[in-house]
């Protein structure tokens, strides 16, 4: 019966079947984003969307991409967008190979090029169409220069002069963890007048964020900034800073990758000095890009394996403008406008998160 | 030697004293490995520290200074897996603490300590503190210990076996035939070998065999010395035998003159009467007595009187039958001469011829000086009715007869 709606609802030339397998959990603020940001951008552009939850199991990553082979040829998806979260990507394009299904991949950096790899898209993997991911060297960048700001304004320097900030980074092996590092790195260099004191791995957590911040402000008790990978490490730093005594944003400056509600609610308050988020929106931007591929717009003038800008960093009133698109309340918005196919005047995608808040 | 209460063979001493001296040996072996092991086990120890130190410590330098504590859990896990390693304790130089292993052990004195330096130089991020296991060396010298005693109880049996085996084939059984042998040992019997079963040696001696050669020796010593006492009694009772004989012909024999003396004629006359009664055989006697011996005394000295006797018994011995005639000093000069199966006749012829042998006789005397001597005689002839004291009177009478009619003559009757 769906098969049937499908058929008559999305017609080979003017609507695609798509599939999202999400490496995360549904409640997982991030990728709960990514999904719904998705869905309001396939309802947007008429795409039936199937979403999967791998729940942060690699392994059942795959088995839904084997369940969407399985499917009988006209059950199956036009395309299907997933990710390279735990290198899982190599094996999905070759799971779908032959499928007939196209493959996307989104939000983190393809596999290498090369021969461990899976080469570049529609080179050896034909039915692999593109890639796009966020930028995520300009996450740790923003947030860093703007921590930087806010310390040389409240005079935050040790006695030596200049501002020393600790970074809590979230691992040593993701691909987006190392770029938000180096972004953060490149911040620093740029200042002169900072001190990157220590950097410390917290995997994410917010816990071992608060355990190490403890540590480190033993260690180095002059620091006043402290960078950190994602929201949930800045709170666990705060935590931290507040069982010594101290209070955010007046004594100690804290900053934070990502878009939750809390994050946004700290970003107001002033306990985070620094947010920046937005990349979420990747998996939108890519249904984007396969509804004008599908209708015949093909993206590759613009690069095949796309990396764009798309963080952008909030304030208090982009703060509120976010929560009212994207929050409980939001109002949809309105995908088609990004679509070449539909805008003849797009000559060029611009995927930057900061023109859905004004 | 078996049948005392008190008897312990040699072996069981044996293996005792070997199974004290094993006990005492081990104890000492003991005690120096063990003292040994103890110094191996701080030398390991120290090596466990500086292994740590060269491999877990860089490690759990970067885990402090990254602040991985499940990092420096690991790596506080890892070195108390070291079974040396009783407990570990890391104590951050921000203050945190890390423990593993035994944590009865956590209050002992800590024997290690170790820094931590950081990764990228700079103070030390925190401290190692490493208590030995002494569970550890415990179960080493336990394990030590109970190998040593086992190889040694193997051992100790297998010598008691041995000597147990080696001593009652070698010794006991040897020794329980000898002392056998020797109790049953009497005199018929020295002469019997020792033999003991024993089994085949290439031609040596031990001393089984020189005990043996000595009982053998101690056999052939008594046969000697039993040998050398019969002869010995043999001599002695020839020689008392001989003394006898002397003594009793000198209480028979008178000392001046050889003859019979007068205690002679007691014993042997009454038999020789009762003889001749008891067979009806002849029996004569005569009586002799010298003419006027005093005469001679007073005159020639008794050394001359002494001489005339032994000279006249001599003269008249000749003229008897030896063996069956014979004569006693009946006193004086006076001398008795028995002649058994004689007849009166043939005594009578005898007493003549006597009277003529002492008549012809002339005995030479210092001086120059020479004797003629002569002697009277009675003659009879036993008598049914007659003992010897009448045979006597009657004898002595007819010698007076003799001295009355002239001397130098013979009277004779039934």
């Amino acid at each position: 019966m769906l098969g049937v709606w499908l058929a008559l609802v999305a017609g080979p030339l003017w609507a695609q079947r798509v599939a999202f397998i999400n490496p995360g959990k549904k409640d997982e603020a991030y990728w709960a984003a990514a999904a719904q940001s998705m869905q309001a951008a396939a309802r947007s552009l008429g795409q039936p969307l199937e979403v999967f939850y791998a729940e942060r199991e690699h392994l059942r990553a795959l088995a839904f991409a084997r369940e969407l082979v399985a499917r009988a040829p006209h059950e199956r998806p036009d395309y299907v967008v997933f990710s390279n979260d735990y290198g899982t990507g190599a094996e999905l394009l070759r799971i779908f190979e032959g499928s007939g299904i196209r493959c996307f991949l989104a939000f983190s950096k393809p596999p290498p090029d090369g021969p461990a790899g899976a080469g570049r898209p529609r080179e050896h993997f034909k039915h692999w169409v593109g890639s796009l991911e966020p930028k995520a060297e300009d996450a740790g960048y923003l947030t860093a220069r703007a921590l930087i700001e806010k310390g040389r304004a409240a005079r935050a320097q040790a006695p030596d002069g200049k501002l020393h900030l600790l970074a809590i980074a979230g691992d040593r092996s993701t691909t987006a963890s190392v770029l938000r590092n180096e972004g953060m790195r490149r911040a620093v260099r740029e200042a002169g007048d900072v001190v990157l004191v220590q950097e410390v791995y917290a995997d994410w957590s917010r816990e071992k964020a608060t355990e190490q911040a403890t540590w480190l402000w033993q260690r180095h008790p002059q620091v006043r900034l402290v960078w950190a990978g994602n929201d949930l490490m800045a709170f666990g730093a705060i935590a931290a800073w507040e069982q010594r005594g101290g209070t955010p944003g007046k004594t100690a400056w804290f900053s934070g990758i990502n878009t939750s509600d809390e994050a946004m609610a700290a970003l107001k308050s002033g306990r985070l000095a620094a947010l920046a988020g937005g990349h979420f929106i990747t998996g939108a931007w890519a249904l984007v890009m396969i509804h004008d591929h599908h209708h015949g717009h093909d993206f590759a003038n613009e690069g095949l394996a796309m990396e764009r800008s798309m963080f952008t960093l909030f304030n208090e009133r982009t703060a509120d403008v976010f929560l009212a698109r994207f929050g409980p309340r939001a109002e949809p918005v309105d995908y088609r406008r990004y679509s070449k196919v539909l805008n003849p005047q797009v000559r060029r995608y611009e995927f930057g998160f900061a023109q859905l808040l004004r | 030697m078996t049948d005392s209460p008190l008897f312990r063979p040699i072996a069981a001493r044996l293996i005792r004293r070997t199974i004290v001296l094993s006990a005492l040996c081990v104890a000492v072996v003991l005690a120096l490995q063990t003292w040994v092991l103890w110094q191996q086990h701080r030398q390991r120890l120290v090596e466990v520290v500086e292994t740590v130190g060269s491999t877990h410590v860089p490690l759990l330098g970067v885990a402090l200074w990254d602040i991985e504590p499940q990092a420096v859990q690991l790596q506080v896990r890892a070195i108390a897996s070291w079974p040396e390693v009783g407990h570990v304790r890391v104590r951050a130089a921000t203050g945190q603490v890390f423990e593993g292993g035994d944590v009865s052990l956590a209050g002992a004195p800590h024997s290690h300590v170790v820094e931590i330096s950081a990764p990228r130089g700079g103070p030390p991020v925190g401290q190692l503190e490493l208590v030995a296991d002494p569970a550890h060396l415990r179960s080493v010298v336990g394990r030590n210990a109970l190998q040593m005693l086992m190889g040694y109880g193997v051992l100790v049996s297998a010598l008691c076996v041995l000597i147990a085996v080696m001593l009652r084939r070698e010794l006991q059984t040897p020794l329980e035939s000898m002392a056998r042998f020797a109790a049953e040992l009497t005199p018929e019997q020295l002469t019997t070998p020792l033999q003991i079963a024993r089994a085949r040696r290439s031609g040596r001696v031990d001393e089984i065999d020189v005990l043996a050669d000595g009982i053998s020796k101690l056999q052939a010593g008594l046969r000697g010395h039993i040998a050398n006492l019969d002869d010995l009694v043999a001599e002695r009772t020839e020689k008392l035998e001989l003394l006898v004989e002397e003594i009793h012909r000198l209480s028979m024999t008178d000392a001046l003159t050889g003859a019979y003396n007068r205690r002679t004629i007691d014993d042997r006359l009454p038999s020789e009467v009762e003889r001749a009664h008891r067979y009806g055989r002849e029996l004569s006697v005569l009586f002799l007595d010298l003419d006027h011996f005093k005469q001679i005394n007073d005159s020639h000295g008794h050394p001359v009187g002494d001489a005339v006797l032994r000279h006249m018994v001599g003269c008249v011995r000749e003229q008897l039958r030896s063996g069956v005639d014979w004569m006693a000093r009946y006193g004086g000069e006076e001398f008795l001469v028995a002649l058994p199966e004689t007849p009166l006749a043939s005594a009578v012829a005898t007493a003549e011829r006597l009277r003529e042998r002492i008549a012809a006789e002339v005995m030479a005397l210092d001086g120059g000086l020479s004797l003629r001597i002569t002697a009277s005689f009675g003659v009879t002839a036993c008598r049914n009715d007659d003992d010897s004291g009448t045979l006597l009177t009657r004898a002595d009478a007819l010698l007076y007869e003799a001295k009355l009619a002239g001397r130098n003559r013979v009277a004779s009757s039934t």
